[in-house]
C-alpha cells in the first residue's frame, strides 16, 4: 500500500520534470529498524521535482542548489533536510506511530494492519535478520524476538537447532514452533536450509492466539516466513555477497598437564612382562606413598598415574613393538596441548548472488547461494547450495506470485570408532598429556604406531577415526509455491495458494575394516586391549538410509471487505487441505545396514556375511527397516475483523479441522480465538497531538486451540514380528505392548494474553510488553499400565500444564543527529517464562520424558514443578545441605532416590542489541543472557573418568577432607575435619559416591554471550561516481566472541544438548567444544 | 502465461475435488507399517515360544532354592539372592506371562467367530489355562476376569486363585470338547503349531494332563469325590505319553537359539555368554541325590567342570562319579568356583543344543501326576507302574537329548526302578518328580514342594545367610510395575499378609 501511494505521488508530481541541472543528489533512506525503505517519496520542497526510492531504499535526484528535500512515506514521519551542496544524503525516517499502518503477514498468509492485531507478534525484516551475515535463519533470528528461544544445540558443520516460543506446554510432543514458509508448513530442520538472504520478513506469531487459524498446529506459535519476490522500482539489480568466517575452538575444559597415564593402580606395576620395567631396582619418587608401588601405565587411557618428571627416557608411548622397539618421548606434557591442537581452524564461506527487478505489478527475484564449511574437526565438511526463483505478475484484477527453490545440504563428518562406536571428542579426551598426537608416527597410517601398536590400549587413534569412519548425509529439497488472487469486486477478493515440498534424504555411513597383527592380538603388553578383543580382523560396516518425503497443501480464501461509516469489516472464509505440518504428510524410508562387509574398503551391503533381519532386529545384527508415514488434514475456517474508527479492532477466528490421525467420527474438532486491539492514543482526544505518548495500544486475546500430538497410525493395536521370529520359514506375530487408545481426543490449549504497545517521545522509544497464560490439558501421552491389561503402556488424555510469562521488547533511538550523521539505537528484550505441571495421569506425580543413558536420571514432568525438570541422584546431605560422609571411607554416600535438581529451560532470557552509526560506519553488537535453569555436563563426569582435566587435580591426587562435609556421630551431624577420603586419586574421581552422583556435574546453566559483533563501512561516497556500481559495503564480523558463565561450569556451552527433542538440559561428549567465529563480509550491488 | 494460469486453476480444482473424495482421511487410518490384524495361526507360534522361554526363567533363582544349582564362587551375589529375598524387581514373569496371555485371549476371541476356528479356539483356551496356572501358582491372586480389557479397564481387579483355577478347568473341558466335536472343515494348524504340528489328539491329551495338574495341585483342599468327578468328565481323552515340546526351528543366530542355550550355552560365535554357563554350578542337594542313588541321570543333568557348551567334551557322557561335586548353596568360598573342586555345570541332557526343543510339560510329569492320582484313588490304574513309568520317561528324555539310544535309557531305567525306586508313596513320587524336573522346570518343582513339603528340608538348602530366619518363599512378590500401575488393586491383594513372600497360595496346606 505504501509503495502504491508512493508511486501515485510520483505520477502526480512527474508532470514537471527537473530541468535545472544544478546538482545531483544520491542517497539512502532507512527506517527506524535500519531496513532500507523502498517507495519513499523524495520531493524538492516547493517544487514538483520528486522521485521515489528504489527497492534498496536508494534514490537519485537532480535538485537546485540550497534546496530542501522532503521525505514522505506512509507509516513514517515526514522529514525535511537541507541539502546544502552535499551530493550524498542518507536519511533515517522515524516511524509515524500515530498512524502505524504497517502491514504484516499473519496466519495463513493473511495480511493485516499491525495496529489491528490483538495478540503478540513481532516482525523481523531482512536487514535485521542478516545484519551479522548468518548462514541460517535460526542464527539470524536468535535473540531478536522476546519469547523466542533458539538453541543451536551442537557445533559442527551442520548443527541441529531448536525453536521454541513461550516455553513448553506439551508433555509428550515436540514443543517447537511451527515454521511456515510462504504458506507451506515445513519442519524446523528446514530452517537451516533456507538462504536468509532470500527472506523478506519473518513474522513471529508468538502464541496460540496469534496462530489460532492454524487450528491443531497453533499451540506452539508460528514463524511466518515470507520470501522475496523481487524489486518494485527501476532497473535490474544485481547483488553479490561474500562472507568468510573462520572458526576456532574457544575453550575446552582445562586439561591437566601434571599427571601421566595410569588407572590409579596401587597394585604391581602394570607391565605384563617384568623385563619391560625400566629399572625395577630404582626407587622412583613417583611411587605410591601408601604402597610403594610404581604408578605409570603407558598404554592407559586414564590419567591417574605418577607426576611427570621430565625424564627424557621415561616417556613411553605404549609398549614394545614386535621388534622390541619403543616409542619414547620425554616424560612430560606436550606443549601446546595436542588434544586441543587436534582441532583445526574451520571456515564458512558464503557466496551469494541475486538478480532482481521489476515494478509494482511484475517482478522477479533470482538467487544462488553456496555455503561451504570446513569443520574444526579435521576432514569434517559441509556444503549448502541453493537456487531460488520467485516472481510476481499482475493482470488487471488478477495477480499471481510464485516461487521455486532447490537446495542441497551435504555434510561429511566423522562417525564412531570401530571399538565402542565412540565419538572422536571422547577418544581425544582419553589421550594422555604426554602423547604427541601430532607426531607423524601417530598420524601416518603406515606407521606401526598408527594402529597396530597404537599406544592407547582402550581407545582408538582419533586420526584413524577421522580417516576411516565417516557419516555422509545429503538432503535435497524442492519447493514450489503458487499464489493467485482475484479482486472480483471492490468488496471481494478470492485467493488460492498451492504449495509443495519434496525432500530426499540420504545417509551413507561406513567404518573401515580393521586389521591387527598376530603380535598385537597376542596382547604383549598385558593390557587386555582393544586390538586383542577385536582379533586379527574386523569387517567393515556400512549403513544406508534413503528417505523421501513430500508435503502438499492448498488454501482457498475468500476475503470480504466492507466499509460503512466508522465501521470497517473484513471477513475471510477459507478452506485448507494439507497435512499435519509437524511432519511431512508423506514420508517413506528404508535403511539397510551391515557390520559384516567381507571386502575391505568396499562399502556395499550386498557384499556381506549374514542374513538381514527386520523389522525388529537384535542389536548388532545386520538389518533392514522400512516404513511409511502419511497424514492428511482438511480444514474450514472463518476470520472476522471489525474496525471502528481505525482505533478499535475486534477480531475472531473459527476453524474446524478433520484429521486422519484420529478415528472416523472422532476426528473433527473446533478451535477458535478472539482478540481486541485499542489504539487509545487515537481514541482518547486528550492523548492526541502530544509527543510524550505518541502511540499507545492495548490488546487482549483469548484462544482455544488444540494439538493432535499422536504420530500417524496410533489408533489401532498392531502386531510386531514375534521375538526371535522368523525362525527360518516359521513366521509369527505378537500384539505390540503399547495400547493404542481409540478414544483419544486432541489436546486442548487455552491461552489468554494482554499486551501494551507504546511509542514515547515521537516514537524515539517503542515498548511492547505482554503477559500470557496458557493451560494445556488432556495431553496425549503414554502412561505405564498394569501388565495385566495385556499391555505395558497406553496412550491417554491426561495432564495439565500451565505456561505463563512476560515478554518485553524495547527499542530506542538514543541519539540521532542527521547533520553529523550520528545515530545510536539501543534495543533489547526480556522474557520470563514459568511453566508448571498441575496434574498428570490418575494421581501420578511424575512422568519420565527420557534422557541420556549416561545420566542416572532424566528429564521429568513433576506435578507442582516447571516442565521439564532434571531429576538425578545426589549424595546424601544433612538438613542444612552439607554432605554426609561415611567415616569409614571419608567419602560421600550416594542417595537412593531421584530428586528434582532444577528446570532445564531458561527462566529468564535477556537480549541486548545496539547499533551505532556514524557517517559511513556502522557498528552492531548483540548480547544474550539466559538463566534460572540447570544442565548436566556429561563430559564432566567422563573427564573425571579419564582424569584428563585440571578439575581432578584439585587435591594433588591425594586424600583430602571432603569440603563442607559432616558425619553422623551419636545421632548428630558433626562437621568433618578429620576423616580423609581413602583415596584422592582414580578411586575417588571414578568410583566414589561423589563421582556417581548426577548432581556432581549438574551446573547452573546461566550465561552471558556476546553473540554477534559487526563493523560495517559503506563505500557509497567512494563509489558515487562509478555508474555501474550501486553499492559497496565491507564488514568485519565476530560471533560468540565472549561467553561469561558461572565458575562452576568449566565444561561446555549450556545451550548445547544431546538432542533436539524435548529433553533438553543434557549435554554429552558428542557435542564438540564451543567455538568462536570471526571474519569479513563484502557486499556489492550492480 | 495465461494458459499456464488456467492449467494451474484446473490443477487446483482437481486437488480440491480429490481432497473431498470419500476416504481421503479414513484411508490413512490403516497402518501400512505394522499390521493391525493377523490370523490366529501366526499369533500362535510366538505364544508357544514365549512360554518356552519362560520355562527356564527361574533356573537362577528358584533353581537355587530347589537345590539344583548354586552360584559359582567366582561371582559376587547380592544379599537378596543369598537370603532368598526375591524383591519386587527380582525374577518376575508376571508381565511376560500376561503379555503372552493377551495374545492367547486374542486368538480365543478371533477364533470363536470363525466357523472353522475350533482348533485354534481350543488351543487358545488350553494356553490360557497353562499361563494362568503359572500366574496363580506364582502369585496366588491375580487379575483374570477383568484382564485384557484395554481402555475399558486399565486397573483390573484381582480374582482369587480358586476361581481362576475353577474357570481354567472349565476352559480345558471346553477345549477338549471343541477338539472332539470340531467339524471336518476345521482349519488344521499344521506347522504353525510348533508344539504338536497340528496333532489335535496330542492337544487334547495335553489339555487333559494339564487339567489333572490343576486338580492334583488342589490335593490339600479338594475332596476325593470332587476330584474323581472332575477327572472322570474327560478321562476318556487320556494323558500325555510324549513330551509336549516347543520347537519353532531354533537357529544358531543371535536371538534365535533355544532359550536355555541362548543364556547358558554358547553364542553363535562359540563363546560363552557372560554370567552364563560358569555362573550356575550344580547344587549339592540334587548332585548328592543322584550320586547317593547311583543314578546315571547325573551325567546328563550335569557336566563336569572340564567341559563347557563351547567344547566337545560337553557333549560326551563322562560317567566318572568322582568328577561330579555339588556346591551347597551359600558356600561362598572360592573353592566353590568353577574349575577348582570339580564343580559341575548344566549338563547336555537338559541343555543339549542351540536347536533343542523346549518341554512345556514332560511325559515324565504326566506319569507322575497319574501315579499320584491313582495312589489317591482318583483314577483307576497301577500307581506303582505309573510311578516307574515317570522315572523311565525321565531317563528317556535325558538320554535321547544327550545322544544316547532309547534302548539304553530303558535298560538303565529298568535297572534303576528295580533297585532304587522303591514302593510308591506321595513322597517317592514327588521326590522322583523333583529329580526328573532337575534343570528342566524348577518352577514346577517348587510348586510341588510347596504343596507336599517334598523333597524334605534336609535335602534342600534353606536360606543360608547368617542369622536369617527366612525359609523358602511361598509365593513370588508382585513386580514393581504392578505396584506402580495398579496400586489400589495391588494393595487390596497384599492386604491379607504382611510379608508377601510368606503368604500361602490357596492350594497350600
Amino acid at each position: 500500500m505504501r509503495r502504491f501511494l508512493a508511486l501515485f505521488a510520483v505520477l502526480m508530481l512527474s508532470g514537471v520534470l527537473a530541468s535545472a541541472q544544478d546538482h545531483s543528489v544520491k542517497g539512502h533512506v532507512t527506517g527506524p529498524d535500519g531496513n532500507s525503505l523502498p517507495g519513499i517519496t523524495v520531493q524538492v520542497k516547493g517544487s514538483n521535482t520528486a522521485t521515489a526510492t528504489n527497492s534498496n531504499g536508494q534514490f537519485e535526484l537532480t535538485v537546485p542548489a540550497n534546496s530542501t528535500l522532503v521525505f514522505t512515506g506512509v507509516g513514517f514521519s515526514e522529514q525535511s533536510l537541507k541539502i546544502g551542496d552535499r551530493g550524498v544524503i542518507d536519511v533515517t525516517l522515524a516511524a509515524d506511530t500515530k498512524r502505524l499502518n504497517e502491514v504484516v503477514v499473519t496466519a495463513l498468509g493473511i495480511k493485516r494492519q499491525a495496529r489491528s492485531l490483538g495478540y503478540g507478534a513481532q516482525s523481523v525484516g531482512t536487514n535485521e535478520l542478516n545484519i551479522s551475515k548468518p548462514v541460517t535463519i535460526g542464527e539470524g533470528l536468535t535473540g531478536k524476538v522476546a519469547g523466542l528461544q533458539i538453541n543451536t544445540v551442537d557445533n559442527g558443520v551442520d548443527p541441529g537447532i531448536r525453536v521454541v516460543l513461550r516455553g513448553y506446554r506439551h508433555l509428550n510432543a515436540d514443543n517447537q514452533a511451527l515454521i511456515v514458509v510462504d504458506g507451506i508448513a515445513v519442519r524446523s530442520n528446514f530452517l537451516s536450509t533456507i538462504n536468509p538472504n532470500d527472506v523478506a520478513s519473518i513474522n513471529v506469531l508468538k502464541g496460540a492466539s496469534a496462530a489460532a487459524l492454524y487450528g491443531v498446529d497453533a499451540t506452539n506459535g508460528v514463524l511466518v516466513i515470507t520470501t522475496k519476490k523481487g524489486g518494485e522500482h527501476g532497473k535490474p539489480n544485481i547483488e553479490f555477497n561474500n562472507t568468510t568466517m573462520l572458526e576456532r575452538v574457544s575453550y575446552m575444559p582445562t586439561l591437566q598437564n601434571q599427571y601421566a597415564p595410569g588407572s590409579g593402580e596401587t597394585g604391581p606395576y602394570a607391565w605384563a612382562q617384568p623385563s619391560f620395567v625400566p629399572d625395577p631396582s630404582k626407587a622412583y619418587d613417583y611411587q605410591n606413598p601408601y604402597t610403594g608401588q610404581i604408578n605409570y601405565v603407558p598404554y592407559e587411557n586414564q590419567n591417574y598415574g605418577m607426576e611427570f618428571n621430565g625424564d627424557p627416557n621415561l616417556g613411553y608411548i605404549g609398549g614394545p613393538t614386535a621388534d622390541s622397539s619403543f616409542f619414547k618421548t620425554p616424560f612430560k606434557a606436550v606443549s601446546p596441548d595436542p588434544r586441543r591442537n587436534f582441532f583445526q581452524t574451520g571456515y564458512r564461506i558464503q557466496n551469494n548472488l541475486s538478480y532482481s527487478g521489476g515494478d509494482s505489478k511484475n517482478s522477479y527475484f533470482l538467487s544462488v547461494q553456496d555455503v561451504s564449511t570446513k569443520g574444526v574437526v579435521p576432514q569434517d565438511q559441509g556444503r549448502r547450495t541453493s537456487l531460488y526463483f520467485a516472481g510476481k505478475k499482475t493482470y488487471g484484477k488478477f495477480s499471481a506470485n510464485y516461487n521455486l527453490s532447490y537446495a542441497q545440504r551435504y555434510s561429511n563428518t566423522v562417525g564412531g570408532d570401530y571399538f565402542q562406536n565412540r565419538g572422536v571428542y571422547w577418544n581425544l579426551l582419553n589421550q594422555g598429556a604426554n602423547v604427541p598426537l601430532e607426531d607423524p608416527r601417530l598420524t601416518d597410517p603406515n606407521s606401526t604406531f598408527f594402529n597396530d601398536n597404537y599406544y592407547n590400549a582402550y581407545y582408538p587413534n582419533p586420526w584413524w577415526q577421522i580417516n576411516n569412519s565417516r557419516v555422509i548425509q545429503r538432503t535435497n529439497y524442492f519447493t514450489g509455491v503458487l499464489q493467485m488472487s482475484l479482486e472480483a469486486t471492490n468488496w471481494l477478493t478470492l485467493s488460492y495458494r498451492a504449495g509443495t515440498q519434496f525432500t530426499t534424504f540420504n545417509n551413507n555411513s561406513y567404518i573401515s575394516a580393521v586389521n591387527f597383527s598376530p603380535y598385537a592380538v597376542s596382547d604383549p603388553w598385558g593390557a587386555s586391549n582393544t586390538a586383542s578383543s577385536i582379533g586379527l580382523h574386523k569387517n567393515g560396516a556400512a549403513s544406508y538410509t534413503n528417505a523421501n518425503a513430500r508435503s502438499i497443501s492448498q488454501d482457498i480464501l475468500a476475503t470480504f471487505h466492507k466499509n460503512i461509516g466508522d465501521f470497517d469489516a473484513t471477513l475471510i472464509l477459507g478452506n485448507t487441505i494439507g497435512e499435519k505440518p509437524y511432519a511431512n504428510n508423506y514420508s517413506a524410508y528404508t535403511t539397510v545396514s551391515s557390520g559384516q562387509l567381507f571386502i575391505d574398503n568396499f562399502y556395499n551391503t550386498n557384499y556381506r556375511i549374514g542374513e538381514l533381519q527386520g523389522p525388529n532386529p537384535i542389536a548388532g545384527t545386520d538389518q533392514t527397516q522400512q516404513g511409511v508415514n502419511q497424514t492428511r488434514l482438511i480444514s474450514g475456517y472463518g476470520d472476522l475483523t471489525l474496525g471502528y474508527k481505525n482505533d478499535l479492532f475486534l477480531h475472531g477466528s473459527f476453524r474446524r479441522d478433520y484429521s486422519s490421525l484420529l478415528p472416523k467420527g472422532k476426528n473433527a474438532y473446533n478451535f477458535w480465538s478472539a482478540d481486541a486491539s485499542w489504539i487509545f492514543t487515537d481514541a482518547i482526544k486528550s492523548l492526541q497531538n502530544q509527543n510524550l505518548i505518541s502511540y499507545g495500544k492495548l490488546r487482549v486475546a483469548y484462544s482455544n486451540t488444540g494439538d493432535i500430538t499422536l504420530s500417524p497410525y496410533n489408533i489401532q493395536n498392531v502386531f510386531d514380528v514375534g521375538t526371535g521370529f522368523p525362525f527360518g520359514g516359521q513366521a509369527g506375530v505378537s500384539l505390540n505392548g503399547a495400547y493404542r487408545n481409540p478414544n483419544l481426543v486432541p489436546e486442548k490449549t487455552v491461552e489468554k494474553e494482554v499486551g501494551l504497545e507504546v511509542g514515547l517521545f515521537s516514537g524515539r522509544i517503542n515498548l511492547d510488553a505482554d503477559y500470557y497464560y496458557s493451560l494445556t490439558s488432556g495431553q496425549t501421552f503414554p502412561v505405564s499400565v498394569s501388565g495385566t491389561t495385556g499391555y505395558s503402556s497406553a496412550y491417554v488424555n491426561a495432564g495439565d500444564v500451565v505456561s505463563q510469562g512476560f515478554e518485553v521488547g524495547i527499542n530506542a533511538t538514543v541519539i540521532q543527529n542527521n547533520v553529523s550523521r550520528f545515530k545510536w539505537d539501543l534495543g533489547g528484550n526480556f522474557t520470563w517464562n514459568g511453566s508448571n505441571v498441575q496434574s498428570l495421569y490418575q494421581g501420578s506425580k511424575d512422568f519420565n520424558i527420557g534422557g541420556y543413558t549416561g545420566l542416572v536420571g532424566s528429564d521429568h514432568a513433576v506435578v507442582g514443578q516447571p516442565f521439564p525438570v532434571l531429576e538425578t541422584v545426589d549424595v546424601r546431605r544433612d538438613p542444612t545441605g552439607k554432605v554426609i560422609i561415611d567415616p569409614a571411607s571419608g567419602e560421600p554416600i550416594l542417595g537412593d532416590t531421584l530428586q528434582v535438581v532444577g528446570q532445564v529451560n531458561p527462566k529468564y532470557m535477556v537480549n541486548v542489541n545496539t547499533t551505532i552509526s556514524w557517517k559511513n560506519f556502522s557498528f552492531n553488537a548483540q548480547a544474550s543472557y539466559q538463566g534460572g535453569n540447570v544442565f548436566y555436563a556429561y563430559v564432566g563426569s567422563q573427564l573425571n573418568f579419564t582424569g584428563t582435566t585440571k578439575f581432578t587435580t584439585q587435591n594433588g591426587r591425594q586424600s583430602f577432607i571432603y569440603p563442607n562435609s559432616v558425619y553422623l556421630d551419636n545421632g548428630k551431624y558433626v562437621a568433618n575435619n578429620k576423616y580423609y577420603t581413602v583415596d584422592g586419586n582414580a578411586n575417588f574421581w571414578t568410583q566414589s559416591a561423589y563421582s556417581q552422583a548426577g548432581t556432581s556435574f549438574i551446573d547452573n546453566a546461566a550465561f552471558w554471550k556476546l553473540r554477534n559483533v559487526s563493523l560495517t563501512y559503506d563505500f557509497k561516497d567512494v563509489i558515487q561516481n562509478v555508474h555501474w556500481l550501486h553499492g559497496l559495503t565491507f564488514s568485519i564480523i565476530g560471533k560468540n566472541l565472549i561467553m561469561l558463565r558461572p565458575s562452576q561450569n568449566v565444561w561446555t556451552d549450556p545451550e548445547f544438548s544431546y538432542t533436539t527433542a524435548n529433553n533438553q538440559g543434557i549435554t554429552n561428549y558428542d557435542q564438540l567444544p564451543p567455538t568462536r567465529q570471526y571474519g569479513a563480509s563484502v557486499n556489492i550491488k550492480f | 502465461m495465461k494458459r499456464l494460469l488456467y492449467i494451474n486453476l484446473i490443477f487446483a480444482t482437481l486437488l480440491f475435488s480429490t481432497g473431498c473424495k470419500k476416504g481421503f482421511l479414513t484411508d490413512l487410518a490403516v497402518n501400512p507399517n505394522q499390521p493391525s490384524q493377523a490370523p490366529a495361526s501366526l499369533i500362535l507360534p510366538p505364544i508357544l515360544t514365549g512360554y518356552a522361554a519362560n520355562v527356564y526363567f527361574s533356573a537362577g533363582t528358584i533353581g537355587l532354592w530347589m537345590g539344583y544349582y548354586s552360584i559359582s564362587g567366582g561371582y559376587s551375589v547380592d544379599n537378596n539372592t543369598m537370603t532368598y529375598y526375591v524383591s519386587a524387581a527380582g525374577p518376575s514373569n508376571w508381565d511376560n506371562i500376561y503379555s503372552i496371555l493377551k495374545n492367547a485371549a486374542y486368538i480365543e476371541t478371533l477364533s470363536a467367530s470363525d466357523p472353522n476356528g475350533s482348533y485354534s479356539e481350543a488351543v487358545a483356551k488350553i494356553l490360557k489355562a497353562y499361563g494362568f496356572q503359572i500366574i496363580v501358582d506364582g502369585y496366588g491372586t491375580a487379575p483374570y476376569s477383568q484382564a485384557f480389557l484395554g481402555s475399558a479397564n486399565f486397573f483390573p481387579k484381582y480374582d482369587d486363585g480358586q476361581s481362576i483355577y475353577d474357570s481354567s478347568i472349565m476352559q480345558l473341558d471346553n477345549a477338549i470338547n471343541l477338539i472332539a466335536n470340531a467339524p471336518s472343515t476345521t482349519t488344521n494348524l499344521g506347522n504353525n503349531d510348533v508344539m504338536f504340528g497340528g496333532d489335535m489328539t496330542q492337544w487334547a491329551k495335553f489339555a487333559n494332563t494339564l487339567k489333572l495338574r490343576f486338580i492334583v495341585r488342589q490335593s490339600n483342599i479338594i475332596s476325593a469325590s470332587d476330584a474323581q468327578a472332575e477327572i472322570a468328565k474327560t478321562a476318556s481323552t487320556g494323558y500325555l505319553t510324549e513330551d509336549a515340546q516347543v520347537n519353532p526351528g531354533y537357529l544358531n543366530t543371535a536371538g534365535k537359539q533355544n532359550p536355555y542355550w541362548g543364556s547358558y550355552g554358547a553364542d553363535p560365535g562359540g563363546s560363552l555368554y557372560s554370567d552364563g554357563y560358569n555362573y550356575l554350578r550344580g547344587g549339592s542337594a540334587a548332585v548328592e541325590f543322584f550320586k547317593n542313588n547311583n543314578d546315571p541321570r547325573l551325567f546328563f543333568v550335569y557336566a563336569p567342570d572340564n567341559s563347557a557348551p563351547n567344547n566337545a567334551a560337553f557333549f560326551q557322557v563322562d560317567d566318572t562319579t568322582d568328577h561330579y561335586h555339588g556346591v551347597y548353596y551359600g558356600d561362598r568360598s572360592t573353592a566353590s568356583a568353577q574349575g577348582t573342586k570339580g564343580t559341575v555345570g548344566i549338563g547336555h541332557g537338559v541343555m543339549s543344543s542351540f536347536d533343542a526343543p523346549v518341554p512345556l510339560m514332560t511325559a515324565s510329569e504326566s506319569y507322575f501326576l497319574q501315579a499320584e492320582a491313582a495312589f489317591r484313588g482318583w483314577i483307576s490304574g497301577d500307581a506303582q507302574a505309573l510311578y516307574e513309568g515317570g522315572i523311565t520317561a525321565s531317563f528317556e528324555y535325558l538320554y535321547t537329548a544327550g545322544g544316547k539310544t532309547l534302548a539304553s535309557a530303558d535298560a538303565d531305567a529298568k535297572a534303576y526302578d528295580s533297585t532304587k525306586a522303591g514302593t510308591v508313596s506321595i513322597e517317592k513320587i514327588i521326590n522322583q518328580k523333583w529329580a526328573a524336573l532337575a534343570g528342566i522346570n524348577s518352577f514346577e518343582a517348587w510348586n510341588e514342594y510347596r504343596r507336599t513339603g517334598f523333597p524334605n528340608l534336609t535335602v534342600l538348602p534353606l536360606s543360608v545367610f547368617p542369622g536369617n530366619s527366612r525359609t523358602i518363599p511361598t509365593k513370588l512378590m508382585y513386580p514393581t510395575s504392578e505396584q506402580n500401575t495398579n496400586q489400589d488393586n495391588y494393595k487390596a491383594a497384599v492386604a491379607k499378609g504382611n510379608d508377601p513372600q510368606s503368604t500361602k497360595v490357596f492350594w497350600m496346606k
